[in-house]
């Protein structure tokens, strides 16, 4: 089984000030861990500490959800840069960012590991006494694998999107299309090609181990059955795609980042 | 019939001109055309999503509410894939075969309505998170962190006998550039999502001022300010903040 890396690239305050540009916190039971790195620090003499970086933390038995702190062109660039130095078995790159996002600690669930202001959650909360991520010094856990889950489903959310909602539905529109979805996947870039197969095709343990990320279970498996279907159909009907991805966005908790 | 329409693909208008060749289509190619154009019968037709820079982003909400100042007797109608009825939505594969009779139903976009989600990233989230932020996020925030220095520098110096620049530097002015940074690392990061607004060009305002002060607050530059450097990246400020809360307004 993979190593479940999560790499949060934020406005942490304990590195901002600090000769560190990254710092790794284990998760109990020891195979996982959630690694910080500041967001400024991938701006300055990055192909260096990268590069150590990559070598040293991370290798090709991980799987890495890498969450960014809000899009924006040049910082894509420089995560790209640093998915491109790494070895991983699996990167998948999100985003998340306005306070109110799935990582946040939220009071009202109990799930997340950030709070608002540049650290992991471990402060008195009003009304909840003192609440903490942290076990003995590891990260819980529970509230790492919660976080991990969504954050694995909603991956397939964005390409969902993207590609068979809009892109595909905008290239049939006013236009004959008789060409079966899988050769017409094939075309796009590896990334959304990669994620739509995975979704399809793979054994997601996200699927058996916590319902709680998915809105509809049923439904979403019937979804997954349906676009199987769809993909080898020879000539796709536009309603019937827009029926299914529909489905399935619906029922992938989050928003698309 | 004349309909306006804006929209980051051209496949759709196409498809729309094709269909219905009795209308005169008339494709925006900016955002911020809309501004040349006269409210009164105005049809405006928005595909949604926008791309922008490599992400789709669903701005209608913005839209509207900046339409509903601007042009309130415009009908505005969003233009998708997404499944649902409106009478303000033109769902792209289901057209109506009477496209000016489904124009006449459409309300106009001062009256109360909410637009459909047509399910991309939404663009006025971007924008309250961009102004409002969270945390110690806020751009206003940030800018205060530059702002009120200088003004208390300013004012310092007015007041300053005999003047001395070099002390007033060392008492307000320690750790603006820094803030400038911070500043700046957040514009970055929204600036590109904002083409796809109407009010673009109140950030297109924005950024040249920001390239102005860019100079001023580079460090090397910075060392050397004296009183008309403080007063002209005050005022630049000044101006900055004044864009900035008219964009604000649409949020």
């Amino acid at each position: 089984m993979a190593n479940r890396k999560l790499l949060i690239i934020w406005k942490w305050g304990h590195l901002e000030q600090s000769n560190l540009n990254y710092s790794v916190a284990s998760v109990e039971k020891g195979e996982d861990f959630v690694i910080s790195i500041h967001e400024n620090k991938l701006e300055f003499n990055k192909d260096l500490w990268i590069e150590n970086f990559c070598s040293k933390e991370l290798s090709h038995l991980d799987e890495v959800v890498l969450l960014c702190h809000t899009p924006d062109e040049k910082g894509r660039f420089n995560v790209l840069h640093l998915l491109n130095q790494s070895k991983c078995r699996k990167v998948y790159p999100l985003y998340f960012g306005g306070g109110k996002d799935y990582i946040y600690y939220s009071k009202e669930t109990g799930t997340g590991l950030i709070d608002q202001t540049g650290s992991f959650q471990d402060d008195h909360i009003r009304d909840l006494g003192d609440c903490t991520i942290f076990k003995d010094g590891k990260i819980s856990y529970t509230s790492f694998n919660d976080v991990w889950n969504y954050y694995s489903l909603n991956k397939y959310k964005e390409p969902i999107y993207t590609y068979l909602r809009e892109k595909l539905l905008l290239e049939m529109f006013g236009t004959e299309f008789n060409a079966p979805i899988r050769s017409w996947l094939e075309q796009q870039p590896d990334d959304a090609k990669t994620r739509i197969n995975e979704f399809v095709l793979g054994n997601h343990p996200v699927f058996q181990e916590n319902k709680a990320v998915i809105n509809d279970w049923q439904d979403l498996l019937q979804a997954r059955q349906d676009l199987i279907q769809l993909l080898n159909k020879p000539a796709p009907n536009a309603l019937e795609i827009r029926k299914v991805t529909e489905t399935l966005l619906k029922n992938i908790a989050g928003p698309i980042y | 019939m004349q309909v306006y329409s804006y929209s980051s693909d051209s496949q759709v208008v196409n498809g729309l001109i094709s269909r219905y060749p009795e209308i005169n289509w008339v494709q925006l190619q900016q955002a911020t055309e809309i501004n040349a154009l006269k409210d009164d019968g105005l049809i405006l037709i928005l595909r949604s999503p926008v791309k922008v820079g490599s992400i789709l982003v669903s701005p209608e909400q913005t839209w509207k509410k900046y339409l509903a100042e601007q042009a309130p007797n415009c009908k505005f109608i969003i233009a998708g894939f997404a499944e649902a009825q409106h009478r303000n939505y033109l769902d792209l594969l289901n057209l109506p075969n009477d496209f000016a009779g489904f124009v006449h139903h459409a309300l106009t976009v001062a009256q109360d309505w909410e637009p459909i989600n047509t399910g991309a990233s939404d663009m006025s989230k971007k924008l309250d998170n961009f102004f409002s932020g969270h945390g110690k996020d806020s751009i206003v925030d940030i800018l205060s962190k530059i702002n009120v220095p200088l003004k208390m520098a300013l004012d310092k110096y007015h007041r300053q006998e005999p003047k001395n620049f070099g002390k007033l530097a060392s008492d307000f002015l320690f750790g603006l550039t820094d803030n400038w940074l911070d500043f700046e690392r957040r514009w970055q990061r929204y600036f590109f999502l904002f083409h796809c607004l109407p009010y673009f060009d109140l950030f297109e305002k924005c950024n040249i001022l920001i390239e102005r002060l860019r100079a001023n607050f580079d460090p090397i530059f910075f060392s050397t300010w004296g009183f008309e450097e403080l007063e002209s990246t005050r005022k630049h400020l000044i101006d900055l903040e004044i864009l900035l809360n008219k964009a604000k307004k649409y949020v």
